[in-house]
């Protein structure tokens, strides 16, 4: 069903907004629109990407320095409203959190000098979702805004963000590392004889240092994970809120309506309801010129058209454009990137 | 972008070169097989399209990393263990640690479909830019924890496999608008300068053929205004898409493939076959 304001309400009153969906169809533009939409109605907002690309930061005519720092963007939000974007800088988030949580700075060393913990750091690959939520955390704590608008990755690592919590527990406190741990006791020898047979196999597979490090880097953590539960327990409460709500993006293509429908299904198992869906790009038909017309105009028209056609028939049978309220968003005509959102911003509010 | 769309396409185009293609999804929810008018694809590599007269056959499979690495473990025998569960385990506090290891494992097993001879040619549709490079930095990022033993020399396998232009290189695709061709370079210089990874030419999809006259019509005709926007749009579209593709020539000392604009919302295995003619083979 189309709800051209379903938005309205989170864009005046949410504490957050997460946006979802596949990449390239405008999530971060939705998430920049949004932003404007909220800051405009007087709200202090500040726009996360969670993205490695830095696409947020270039259409906002920003510097693409990658950086955790919260830069303002100007020109928009008036007199009492005000627009700020930041991006994600998972190393960074997980080096403060550590340093937070360790019991001493000796500790805090030890952990920043493991060889583990340094390519966690350095790689990123896989951090991102586990740091993406705490971040939030961070920014919807933080004085200085009452909008946190979220620019999830694509696809899968979306949904891995509202996991999360539950990973970054499992990060410094798995359970089973404890039966890796020589036991001390004649029963549990006896009851983890499978677990260390299984233990030296995996270590003869994955190699005997990595299972030494993998140990080492649990020690490290030992007795920190409390402080990583109890945060996680609260950004886990922070995104399933009811001041969170969450609306998934797509353009009118079948991978993306795909990954939408998929992505919706994922959240909704968890127990969360979009607030809407959002359509980018909308290319609706236009009418067809008078056959006086020149020619040029008529195949303009006409290459146009078809593609609309085609996409239409594609909304029609799309279940979500028919559960969740509908926003559709036309493809814009701006060239300047800001304009641009200012005008998308509009079409969301 | 159409990343997948384009995937399929090079495969086409190989495939009539006479080459045995696979073609490779990481996520598993791409729409790659219905390009081929099939449905999803598995673990074990199933046929999408017949070899015939002089053109080679294309197969397609779906290599996720979890997969990959349960893929890894059976090969070194650990499949006949008994209590599964605890070994599920321990895998699991291994990975959570380290984080990279279901990636290698994926371009492990890319890599040992190459190294085998198992197809002629793999084509992988890879993760989007920015989750492009970390997927491909995790192998140096294995290497320099320096933890020895196997991941170690996979880790080092896959770094030497993706640095060797006779085996592997990355094809980027992108679409002639600003943001996509600055994305374009950005990730062109990250490939080559930091992971040393060569790359084949560039992919220009969605190019719009000029019409001709039109911005002389468009000038004396009155429409009504969704129209007139239109027809605006494509006149600008057209400019646009000349600078962007000199932009992305000065930008980018690589050829470029250009792939017409289809005009369909679901692209078929009629679509790909026509687009695969751009590659002249």
């Amino acid at each position: 069903m189309v709800s051209d304001h379903a938005l309205s309400r989170p864009i005046a009153t949410a504490n957050a907004i997460m946006l979802l969906g596949a990449g390239g169809v405008g999530k971060t533009s939705s998430a920049a629109a949004l932003g404007i939409a909220a800051a405009e109605r007087g709200r202090r907002v500040v726009v996360l990407t969670v993205d490695p690309a830095k696409r947020l930061i270039e259409t906002l005519g920003l510097t693409s320095a990658y950086s955790s720092e919260v830069v303002a963007v100007r020109g928009v939000g008036g007199r009492k409203g005000s627009l700020h974007a930041t991006m994600l800088d998972p190393g960074h988030t997980l080096s403060l959190l550590v340093d937070e949580f360790a019991p001493d700075p000796e500790r805090a060393a030890a952990i920043h000098r493991n060889r583990l913990f340094q390519s966690l750091v350095t790689s990123l690959s896989g951090l991102s979702e586990y740091m993406a939520a705490e971040r939030f955390r961070e920014l919807l704590n933080d004085p200085r805004f009452d909008l946190v608008i979220i620019d999830t990755p694509p696809a899968q690592n979306g949904v891995d963000v509202l996991d999360a919590p539950a990973r970054l527990t499992a990060l410094v406190d798995h359970r089973l590392y404890r039966t890796l741990l020589a036991p001390r006791h004649g029963l549990l020898r006896t009851l983890n004889a499978a677990t260390h047979l299984a233990a030296r196999l995996i270590g003869k597979v994955v190699g005997a240092t990595l299972l030494s490090d993998v140990i080492e880097f649990f020690a490290l953590f030992e007795g920190m994970d409390k402080g990583f539960r109890d945060r996680a327990e609260e950004v886990d409460d922070l995104l399933r809120s009811e001041r969170t709500h969450l609306a998934v993006v797509s353009t009118a293509r079948p991978e993306p309506l795909a990954t939408a429908a998929w992505l919706t299904d994922s959240v909704t198992d968890r127990g969360i309801i979009p607030s809407a869906f959002i359509l980018n790009r909308r290319l609706p038909a236009v009418p067809v010129p008078p056959t006086s017309a020149p020619e040029a105009i008529q195949r303009a028209v006409e290459e146009h058209n078809r593609l609309a056609h085609s996409e239409a028939d594609l909304v029609a049978e799309c279940e979500l454009a028919r559960d969740y309220p509908l926003v559709e968003i036309a493809e814009t005509d701006e060239e300047d990137p800001l304009a641009a959102l200012m005008e998308m911003a509009a079409r969301l509010d | 972008m159409g990343k997948t769309t384009v995937g399929a396409t090079v495969a086409i185009a190989a495939a009539r070169a006479g080459a045995n293609v696979q073609l490779v999804e990481l996520e598993g929810r791409s729409q790659l097989a219905s390009l081929f008018g099939q449905g999803p694809l598995a673990f074990e590599p199933r046929l999408l399209s017949a070899p015939e007269a002089g053109a080679g056959s294309i197969t397609g499979r779906r290599i996720t990393p979890d997969e990959a690495l349960s893929d890894y473990l059976g090969a070194h025998g650990l499949e006949r263990m008994t209590g599964r569960l605890t070994m599920t385990g321990i895998i699991d506090v291994v990975t959570t640690a380290a984080v990279g290891l279901r990636d290698l494992m994926a371009l492990g097993k890319i890599r040992q479909i190459a190294d085998r001879h198992l197809a002629d040619l793999v084509v992988v549709d890879g993760p989007a830019a920015g989750h492009a490079i970390s997927f491909l930095r995790t192998p140096s990022g294995l290497a320099r924890a320096s933890l020895g033993g196997p991941v170690h020399r996979q880790a080092e396998a896959a770094i030497e496999f993706l640095a060797d232009e006779s085996r592997c290189r990355v094809q980027l695709v992108c679409i002639p608008e600003p943001t996509p061709v600055t994305e374009c370079i950005d990730t062109a210089f990250t490939l080559e300068e930091d992971l040393g990874v060569s790359l084949a030419p560039i992919v220009v999809n969605q190019i719009q053929a000029p019409i001709r006259g039109l911005i002389s019509a468009a000038r004396t005709v009155r429409l009504p205004g969704p129209t007139t926007t239109v027809i605006d749009r494509r006149v600008r579209q057209g400019r646009t898409q000349a600078r962007q593709l000199d932009r992305l020539s000065e930008g980018l000392p690589l050829a470029q493939i250009h792939l017409p604009k289809l005009r369909t919302a679901q692209v078929g295995p009629a679509d790909i076959h026509r687009l695969a003619d751009a590659y002249g083979v």
